[in-house]
């Protein structure tokens, strides 16, 4: 699954390149997806944008929905569209009433 | 590669089994870029994994599910989407059974759908079937 490369492992890079959001290494990989609109070839440039689809918590953990879309830098032309949940462990606020139920 | 025509749903595709070493995850760090020491440094994984030891990247699991798919597909370009909800850990010496199996078949598009899922031994869900499937271009 070569698309991870670009995918999960870039973007979560960017995640840990911004220090406000205080991205930290005692995480899991919740769930992961991908879906292909064509096939990535040999010779593609692919265009990959990262964002952040979703913050939830739920008891000491984070919910953090990463979503990247990737483009066929020349044409435009959707290709891969990879979208993961990260659970970074036991960093929740622990404020009761911003608990996800 | 499956015809449509031969294709129904509840039709088992062929598994594979595994037992995850730390060699495989070093290897895996390496191809994919992901040198969390969860996966490789004991001290570390000690402290913040939900098994108290080092355990196998979620992605490394969902690379041989994949493969398991690819090869019932025919081809890579086949698989048009994939999904896999790690529910369980996968700690280093467990023995992970991949499966799938069809649950729908679409006409209009020549696709099927598939269940899969990655088990160990004793029955924890490493890849729940439950919230995990793939979709396969059909000839």
């Amino acid at each position: 699954m070569f698309a991870a490369c670009f995918t999960v492992i870039r973007g979560g890079g960017h995640m840990f390149a911004d220090p406000e959001l205080g991205g930290h290494f005692a995480l899991v990989h919740g769930s992961q997806e991908f879906e292909f609109h064509r096939p990535v070839r040999l010779g593609d440039v692919l265009e990959c944008t990262p964002q952040i689809a979703d913050i939830q918590w739920k008891g000491r953990n984070e919910f953090l929905t990463l979503q990247i879309d990737c483009t066929d830098a020349k044409t435009g032309e959707a290709v891969v569209t990879s979208r993961g949940v990260i659970v970074f462990l036991g960093s929740a606020p622990q404020e009761p009433e911003q608990e996800a139920s | 590669m499956p015809k449509f025509e031969d294709v129904k749903v509840g039709d088992p595709i062929p598994g594979e089994s595994r037992t995850i070493d730390q060699m495989q995850l070093i290897q895996y760090a390496g191809a994919s870029g992901d040198f969390n020491p969860l996966h490789w440094q004991e001290e570390f994984a000690s402290k913040v994994s939900p098994t108290g030891g080092i355990i196998a990247h979620g992605m490394y699991n969902a690379g041989l599910m994949s493969k398991v798919v690819t090869q019932w597909a025919g081809a890579p370009e086949k698989v048009t989407r994939i999904k896999t909800s790690f529910r369980a850990p996968c700690p280093l010496g467990a023995t992970v059974t991949f499966g799938g199996e069809v649950k729908a078949v679409d006409e209009a598009t020549r696709t099927a759908t598939l269940s899969i899922w990655a088990e160990l031994e004793d029955g924890s869900k490493v890849i729940d079937r439950d919230s995990s499937e793939a979709v396969v271009q059909l000839d």
